[in-house]
């Protein structure tokens, strides 16, 4: 667009400066139809948040305060593909989802525009395995790739310019209409549930549905308004994860770990090693101990603060989800600064920690623990005594203990059950047995309970964050062994014996005894547990994941027939589901 | 439990010994596992112990014991896991690694080398050691293999293997100390047809051999178990594949072919497969303007069984790179034809064989562990025909007296008292006059007789009553016809004659099943892509007819099909034809 005429001053009749134009009494803008109208075009685009996995959870963040995707013109993020003309996919496609995808995305706005967020929906990613489509654009045409794994939010944005900067390339009449064919053949879906009496209405709630909390289907029957039958399925995000840990060696099963509960990576990266050094019967020096606590009660806290988050928001208190995320990137910053990754952390190494703590981590833990703790009285304050807060959570979903006990529901979903449950009590790992905390429990077992024990187990965590960084040991960060941890690479280029230990354990990798070993750890989702058995070479002959929020969807049918379809949105927002554990 | 055999115990557990047994073999015998390293024994080697790795304890006994070397004795107690052990291992272990060079990023052997394994098991240490490292010679020429001094922890694995089995000792162990290492007397390259075998033997990467230097790393390879097809003693080798293209063949183990070695023209013999930019990916036909036009499988099988069905005297023949079933299922094609798969109705070859086994003089059982004390070679070079065959046999005259003789003629065989095993050629069982001679061989003391040929699966065809591809074939069985060749790197075989090229030119017709371009190709009325011997699977049969399974170690490319596939699309045709009622 070009100007042909500067500022005009009513009434001035010469210019300063004789090089330029003369002003005249008119502003006149000459420009292309097509850069007016993209220019417009560009300012509002509609998307579309087609979040499957660990990628949804950085495009929420990409939503959030610190980010902040309004200054596109694009925060209106539109559930409802009608509304919208720009998918942004984020997440691993399995077979399963990808005809949910493509009749999502022949049910958009023109022009259509995709972004394929993630390595998976770039190329698959580390998802080589027979279920998981082996990019986005096998199935629908995409315009803009952002790789990584998960990219960070700052390069969504760079994607999201990157489009603007296509749309301005457009004609203003003809959008190129998008006649792709897809490169595989699609199944059908099959997702058209028929009601068992006539006047009955079958619905899906899910896959794609944002108070899923990813690709869940629940499918439901009602009358009126009123649940009479509920049947979760899941599936939608299976990535073969089990049978990829036995094709892998022991460190490069690490990264995927990171993907199983995309709300706490480092949690998982602590119990996965704490199993291998189980097998191994090693047990990692007190230094690193004390940071894996540390790390693991961060993790609680990042996943508690996108559950509470999006539960209020599912309950219709959309602040809370900019709140808790924007104090989320604290917790982030914390994880960046010790290991370089903010999401994806893939923080540990058996036998110990990859790199040492800095004073930057200590001190950012510190200024974290002072600012969070009044956040969280603050939202108390907020939330436990509002009156519509209460009316939508209280006495809805109702989890009796004994049918908690039936279907092995684990974790905060059990404590709100009135049953005082927790594994780090229970039977004490790393060094929660020298913290002073509590366990949180309440007696209703209603959404409530549940809401008032994550909030309380952020209170319990921060304080054992805070008495934990002021007492760390000195010491080794890892133990010394170099048949399990390699050594540092000044010592491989100078000397023989270490130069072997690397070779080893890089190509070959770690080499652990025969056995089996079943280890489980309060997650905060629940107990999850890791049953590895090993044929004494350097994959595991067979890896299996017990998770926890498996069985508290299972349990969803319980708790929710009879009652509103409303209260199924709390319901299942109160019990924190997260797909890429249930699904594995 | 008979005289010879007794019981004692390792790590407290009781396994069985024998008489003249060492600790170390018994143990490998009992299946057992054990703690026991080495670096210089082998099995089929005699035992130096002088790598000092597979030290262990013998409970009353001082000082701690090879275990290579030290006879079982009854009721011993064997420690491998005492301090003591440990402590000699890992000693043993750094003394190694004092002057190694940090190769491992470059080694070929990085990941298959026992070095790093028993690096990982005994020394989970870091170096001691300050100083500068001895710098010696690297990547020294030695012909078809390569030899680094630095590496090498003179086990003399390759010295002994060069002097007990090859037999004429070009290399061994030169220099004292600290400065040992391993040259060849003259300083020259290693000439003989075995020293691919050192690359296998060493259990560092001193050796490696020129073919498979800087080219994978082993765990990025497939191992599969398949016989070598270069020659007929059929060698149990190990293809290593990776993406659908051979990088290198390493010895088998089969105690009654080839023990544990390979010759090094085996070795290299995986070339012929891999040779992909040549391949045949779709069945051709010759066009009316002379040039071959790609066409679809039906198209051309339809067009051969045409010219074969309208030919007066059609012709099928077949290379000895062929797996016994393909052999048989061209012989049926033949049948149908009125033909025989290379003539084999009037051979003279055949009829002498017959007359060999009908008077119970075939060669049976292991050639290598032959009970005749006497081998008598008529107009043939062992070494040229059957390396591995030729050199385990001069290591029993060595060893054990047994005689070898090398004459030029059958008449020339000198009479002798002992067993004798008359191995001869082509030429000589081809005579027509040969079956006569069988009774005066027999009273010179032969009691059975080895039929030699070139090429992979000769003696297969032979116990298949079908001619072995050889002069017999070439000279005078294809006339002016047509026929249908299963050339499988014919034209890549020795035995391809001059004169075979000028018989060639006389056909009418050839249908021609190839995996590659060759100069066959030019005489082909019809080309099917057939799969090469890599890709094939079936059975074939060694020199001395043992039976070895060709395992498929490739995945065919393009529309390639078997020689079984092939021969049943075309005589399908051929029945659709003749409207035989189903």
């Amino acid at each position: 667009m070009t100007v042909s005429s500067s500022k005009p001053e009513f009434g001035e009749t010469g210019a300063k400066n004789p090089d330029l134009p003369k002003p005249g009494p008119f502003t006149i803008f000459t420009s292309q139809l097509d850069k007016l109208v993209n220019w417009g075009r560009k300012w509002s685009v509609w998307p579309h948040p087609m979040g499957i996995s660990c990628c949804a959870i950085e495009l929420m963040a990409s939503a959030a305060p610190r980010y902040d995707l309004a200054r596109f013109g694009m925060e209106a993020m539109r559930f409802s593909p009608r509304q919208s003309d720009c998918m942004i996919a984020a997440g691993t496609l399995s077979y399963k989802m990808a005809p949910i995808l493509r009749q999502i995305y022949d049910q958009m706005q023109e022009p259509k525009w995709v972004i394929a967020q993630g390595a998976c929906l770039c190329t698959g990613g580390m998802y080589d395995s027979y279920n998981v489509v082996q990019g986005l654009d096998e199935i629908v045409p995409v315009d803009i790739y952002v790789p990584g794994c998960p990219p960070r939010p700052e390069a969504l944005l760079d994607a999201l310019m990157t489009l603007q900067k296509k749309i301005t390339k457009e004609h203003w009449n003809t959008h190129p209409r998008r006649s792709y064919r897809p490169k595989i053949s699609i199944p059908k879906t099959t997702l058209a549930p028929k009601a068992t009496k006539p006047e009955y209405l079958s619905l899906n709630i899910g896959p794609q549905h944002p108070s899923t909390h990813g690709v869940l289907r629940v499918k439901v029957e009602l009358d009126g308004e009123t649940i009479v039958s509920s049947e979760p399925e899941v599936g939608f995000l299976h990535r073969g994860k089990e049978k990829i840990g036995e094709t892998k060696d022991y460190h490069q099963f690490i990264p995927y770990t990171d993907r199983f509960d995309y709300t706490c990576p480092p949690a998982m990266n602590v119990g996965y090693v704490m199993a291998v050094e189980k097998l191994l019967d090693i047990e990692a020096p007190p230094r690193c101990q004390w940071v894996r606590t540390i790390l693991f009660e961060l993790a609680r806290i990042s996943s508690h603060l996108i559950s509470f988050g999006c539960y209020a928001m599912d309950v219709g208190a959309v602040s809370f989800y900019l709140w808790t995320f924007a104090e989320r990137e604290f917790v982030l910053d914390i994880f960046e600064e010790f290991i370089g990754h903010r999401f994806t952390t893939s923080s540990q190494r058996i036998g110990g920690l990859p790199r040492d703590i800095t004073p930057e981590f200590i001190e950012k833990i510190r200024k974290f623990v002072k600012h969070f703790i009044p956040k969280l009285e603050e939202w108390d304050n907020f939330l436990a005594r509002n009156r519509i807060w209460m009316d939508r959570t209280r006495g809805v979903g109702v989890l009796k203990p004994e049918t908690a006990i039936d279907y092995g529901v684990t974790g905060p979903n059990l404590r709100a059950s009135g049953i005082p449950h927790d594994l780090r009590k229970a039977r004490p790992y790393l060094i929660y047995d020298q913290l002073d905390w509590k366990i949180c429990s309440e007696q209703e077992g209603d959404s409530y309970a549940r809401f008032r024990v994550r909030l309380d187990e952020m209170k319990e965590s921060i304080k054992m964050v805070g008495q934990a960084v002021e007492n760390i040991p000195e010491g080794p960060i890892s133990i010394d062994q170099p048949n399990v941890i390699i050594p540092p690479k000044d010592k491989v280029y100078t000397e023989m014996e270490s130069l072997i230990h690397h070779f080893m354990i890089i190509s070959e990798g770690i080499k652990v005894p025969e056995g089996a070993v079943f280890w489980s750890q309060e997650n905060p989702k629940g107990e999850l547990g890791w049953y590895i058995e090993s044929d004494g070479s350097s994959r595991a002959k067979r890896l299996h994941i017990h998770s926890s929020a498996y069985r508290a969807v299972q349990a969803l049918p319980e708790m929710v027939n009879g009652q509103l379809v409303a209260d199924l949105v709390t319901t299942l927002a109160s019990l924190d589901p997260v797909l890429g554990e249930i699904d594995k | 439990m008979s005289e010879d055999t007794f019981k004692f115990s390792i790590d407290n557990v009781e396994i069985e010994g024998k008489k003249g047994e060492t600790i170390l073999q018994s143990a490998l015998r009992s299946g057992k596992k054990f703690d026991l390293p080495f670096y210089c024994w082998h099995e089929e080697l005699s035992s130096p112990a002088q790598c000092r790795i597979c030290q262990v304890e013998v409970d009353g006994w001082g000082k701690l014991v090879t275990s290579c070397s030290t006879p079982a004795n009854p009721d011993m107690k064997v420690s491998t896991k005492s301090d003591k052990v440990k402590a000699a291992r890992a000693g043993v272990m750094e003394l190694y690694l004092l002057n190694h060079p940090l190769d491992c990023p470059i080694c070929d052997k990085g990941g298959e080398c026992k070095l790093q394994d028993y690096t990982m098991r005994y020394h989970l240490k870091p170096s001691a050691f300050t100083h500068h490292k001895i710098r010696r010679a690297k990547h020294k020429n030695m012909g078809r293999v390569i030899y680094d001094a630095e590496r090498c922890i003179v086990c003399t694995r390759c010295t002994r293997f060069d002097e007990e089995v090859v037999g004429d000792s070009q290399i061994g162990v030169v220099n004292r100390g600290v400065g040992l290492e391993i040259d060849s007397f003259d300083g020259g390259e290693v000439t003989h047809n075995f020293s691919g075998n050192f690359a296998d033997l060493c259990p560092v990467g001193a050796w490696t051999t020129k073919d498979y230097r800087f080219k994978s790393r082993p765990w990025q390879l497939t191992k599969i178990d398949s016989p070598c097809t270069t020659c007929s003693n059929g060698c149990q080798a190990v293809y290593w594949q990776a993406k659908n293209k051979l990088h290198r063949i390493t010895a088998g183990k089969n105690s009654d072919i080839n023990k544990r070695w390979i010759c090094d023209k085996g070795r290299e013999g995986y070339h012929l497969y891999n040779n992909v930019e040549n391949r045949y990916e779709q069945p051709m036909v010759r066009g009316a303007n002379g040039e071959f036009e790609e066409c679809s499988w039906e198209e051309a099988a339809r067009i051969a069984s045409e010219i074969l069905r309208e030919s007066k005297s059609p012709a099928v023949f077949t290379t000895n790179l062929v797996t016994n079933e393909a052999a048989n299922s061209l012989k049926d094609l033949a049948k149908d034809l009125n033909s025989s798969l290379n003539g084999s109705d009037n051979s003279a070859l055949l009829e002498n064989w017959q007359a060999v086994v009908s008077k119970g003089m075939a060669q049976k059982g292991s050639a290598i562990n032959h009970s005749a004390k006497r081998f008598v070679v008529v107009g043939l070079d062992l070494w040229e025909t059957t390396p591995i065959f030729a050199v385990l046999s001069n290591k029993r005259k060595r060893d054990e007296g047994l005689v070898i003789e090398e004459v030029a003629s059958l008449d020339k065989v000198s009479s002798n008292n002992n067993p004798t095993l008359l191995i001869i050629g082509e030429k000589e069982l081809g005579d027509k006059s040969f079956s006569q001679k069988l009774d005066e061989l027999k009273n010179k003391g032969v009691t059975e007789i080895l039929p030699l040929f070139e090429g992979c699966n000769p003696r297969g065809l032979l116990e298949s009553g079908i001619t072995p591809f050889g002069s017999e074939v070439q000279g005078d069985k294809i006339a002016a016809g047509t026929a249908l060749f299963l050339a499988s790197d014919l034209s890549r075989e020795k035995s391809f004659l001059p004169q075979f090229k000028q018989q060639l030119s006389n056909l009418d017709k050839l249908i021609l099943l190839d995996d590659v371009s060759s100069p066959m190709s030019e005489f082909a009325s019809v080309i099917l892509p057939t799969r090469n011997f890599a890709m094939s699977f079936g059975g074939i049969s060694t020199f001395d007819n043992q039976s070895q399974v060709m395992k498929q170690v490739l995945q065919p490319t393009g529309a390639m099909k078997s020689v079984e596939e092939i021969v049943s699309l075309l005589s399908a045709h051929d029945h659709k034809h003749q409207e035989v009622p189903r």
